[in-house]
């Protein structure tokens, strides 16, 4: 449950800058990007994925945390890779569903703390 | 200039990778192995019941009565106690006038001896990680300079990479040297800091052998004494005389679990048992810190009081204690370990793309000869030692309990098997090897469950799905092999190079 709150985010963040990309996003779309998206959608990626990573050393401030957070960021980046190579237009549903996922994670977390 | 530059980073990327790239490989591959080696050696013995978990202070009584019975002299008992990962007793001990270690796995449940079938288990893959089965002086200087290497190609690689944030997500399958290209890219740049920090450890933690001069320096020739002080290592006195027993086990229990709480003790060494002088030191376990190097209480071992205990101190210590740790991961729970294996196998499918690259490169331009060769030697790391490693498994299943020395033979197996591959892939022809191996290594990895079950007593276990995943993964690489439209492409070219040649 701890490990879904960041780990989801930091899937949607990527998520997120790799549609920001204008070759992804034709991949994905089928059309050309637009100036404010793009800008928006690279902002909401390394903010997602900071946060994520902020997120991850909160839940837990040690050492581990660290190498949990990058491997866990080459992890989910493969998989990224891998549907957008074979599955591009599964991308967007599993990218919004990972930060449906986060959220709900994030709440419950916050419900069992107080 | 600058393109200069860059491209004499792009050539010592290339070479130092290829040079190394097969022995990279295959240290790599070996090294994510060794994540699961205490879960290898239990496969691998097949005679430990995986019954529920016995507590440590039942463990260690009984650890102790069964030494007490079988090595009253000693000079030092020491006793490893079941974990999680390895549920069996590990007691050794070394007879007065001995060097070496008697050594012999308890069931915790029963206190009888386990007996199990002589295999090295996980830990063949670990010291085949760092020492490659040479005499280990040798093996260990070669992996070193391999290291180095491997450390070079990653900073010039990354220095070479134009695009890194642009390539970050981007691999078009299907597309020949293109498609190479793009596996080796993201799999190198979005484990980046893995593979930085994995080389960078795998050298420190032989460091006293690469740059020993700094030791040298302080300690002069004692190289132990520097050891002694790294390990807080005290060597056991000589046994005395007089007789006394030795602290009951509850008392060590208790002292373990004033200091570090209930359950942590992952092994006692007892020095002169049963002597006035006997000293008992405990040692924590380190899942629940980065460092590797543990916490330790040193208890009198008559009356069990608490003499001292030490702790990682000292800023050198401690930074060496991290680092070494951070390579060996004894601190991964479940789900790390999980990711910390996949990156490692991310790291060798990005050596394999690499060595692949330089030869799809070079398709077409060059025929026969070396090039053959580096295409022949590239299948038999690529496949041929996964296929080796199946072969162990199958090894530990197939070879007779009883067979003198069979640990050995198990070991030949891997190595039969490995040269079988390389000598296969340098006479047949390339599109065949390829998918001869691919179908070898599905069928032996699928086969390693099946074998489990009908020769060990419970096949349900986390091995045996790693086997049938990477099944599944093989046979995908031989249907993409087999329906591969640039691999019938470069198959008639290829039949053309022949033909002319």
């Amino acid at each position: 449950m701890i490990v879904l709150t960041w780990a989801a985010l930091l899937y949607a963040a990527l998520t997120s800058l790799c549609l920001s990309l204008n070759r992804h996003h034709r991949e994905v779309f089928n059309g050309r990007i637009t100036r404010l998206n793009q800008r928006s959608l690279r902002w909401l990626g390394f903010i997602g994925i900071a946060a994520s990573l902020a997120c991850c050393l909160w839940l837990a401030p040690n050492g581990r945390s660290w190498v949990l957070w990058f491997c866990a960021l080459a992890g989910l980046g493969y998989g990224l890779n891998f549907a957008l190579a074979y599955v591009p237009r599964l991308i967007p549903a599993a990218g919004k569903l990972a930060l449906g996922l986060a959220l709900m994670a994030g709440v419950g977390c916050f419900l069992a703390r107080a | 200039m600058k393109e200069g530059f860059r491209q004499s980073m792009a050539w010592l990327h290339t070479w130092s990778g290829l040079i190394v790239g097969w022995l990279l490989l295959a240290i790599f591959l070996t090294g994510a192995a060794s994540y699961y080696r205490s879960e290898i050696t239990g496969w691998m013995h097949p005679e430990i019941p995986s019954g529920a978990p016995v507590s440590q202070s039942q463990a260690l009584k009984q650890a102790m009565d069964w030494l007490h019975d079988r090595a009253p002299v000693a000079n030092s008992w020491l006793i490893d106690l079941p974990t999680e990962r390895l549920p069996v007793t590990q007691v050794m001990w070394q007879a007065a006038g001995e060097r070496r270690y008697n050594s012999e796995l308890l069931n915790p449940a029963s206190q009888q001896p386990v007996a199990p079938r002589k295999t090295f288990g996980g830990d063949f893959f670990y010291g085949f990680h760092f020492q490659l089965s040479l005499p280990p002086i040798i093996g260990r200087w070669i992996v070193g300079v391999a290291s180095m290497l491997m450390f070079i190609a990653i900073i010039s690689g990354v220095i070479t990479h134009r695009r890194i944030f642009k390539d970050f997500f981007t691999f078009r399958p299907g597309k020949g040297q293109r498609s190479w290209l793009d596996a080796h890219n993201t799999l190198s740049v979005l484990a980046l800091p893995f593979h930085v920090l994995i080389t960078y450890t795998g050298l420190v933690t032989l460091m006293f052998m690469y740059v020993p001069w700094g030791i040298d320096l302080v300690y002069g020739n004692d190289r132990g004494a520097y050891f002694r002080d790294l390990r807080d290592f005290t060597p056991p006195a000589a046994p005395a005389t007089e007789k006394a027993d030795l602290a009951p086990y509850a008392r060590l229990i208790e002292q373990a679990r004033q200091q570090w709480g209930e359950g942590h003790i992952a092994r006692v060494a007892i020095g002169s048992p049963g002597a006035t002088n006997a000293r008992i030191e405990l040692i924590r376990d380190t899942q629940d810190q980065v460092s590797s190097l543990p916490q330790r209480l040193v208890l009198n071992g008559v009356s069990g009081e608490l003499i001292e205990t030490s702790d990682a101190t000292g800023p050198a210590k401690a930074f060496y204690g991290v680092l070494y740790g951070l390579h060996l991961a004894h601190f991964a729970e479940p789900l790390l370990r999980l990711l910390l294996f996949i990156s490692g196998l991310g790291g060798t499918i990005m050596i394999a793309t690499g060595l692949q690259l330089w030869v799809v490169k070079r398709k077409g331009n060059a025929t026969g000869g070396l090039y053959r060769r580096i295409e022949g030697l590239n299948v038999a790391v690529i496949l041929g030692l996964p296929l080796a490693m199946a072969g162990f498994f199958w090894g530990n299943r197939l070879v007779p309990g009883g067979l003198p020395g069979r640990e050995i033979v198990e070991v030949q197996v891997f190595f039969a098997v490995w040269l079988m591959t390389i000598l296969h892939a340098q006479v047949r022809s390339i599109r065949k090897v390829w998918r001869e191996q691919a179908l070898l290594c599905a069928l032996a990895f699928a086969g390693v469950p099946l074998l489990d079950l009908i020769t060990g007593p419970d096949a349900v276990n986390g091995l045996n799905l790693f086997c049938v995943l990477f099944a599944g993964a093989f046979a995908f690489v031989l249907w993409r092999l087999c329906r591969s439209p640039s691999g019938r492409r470069s198959t008639r070219a290829t039949r053309q190079i022949e033909s002319r040649s």
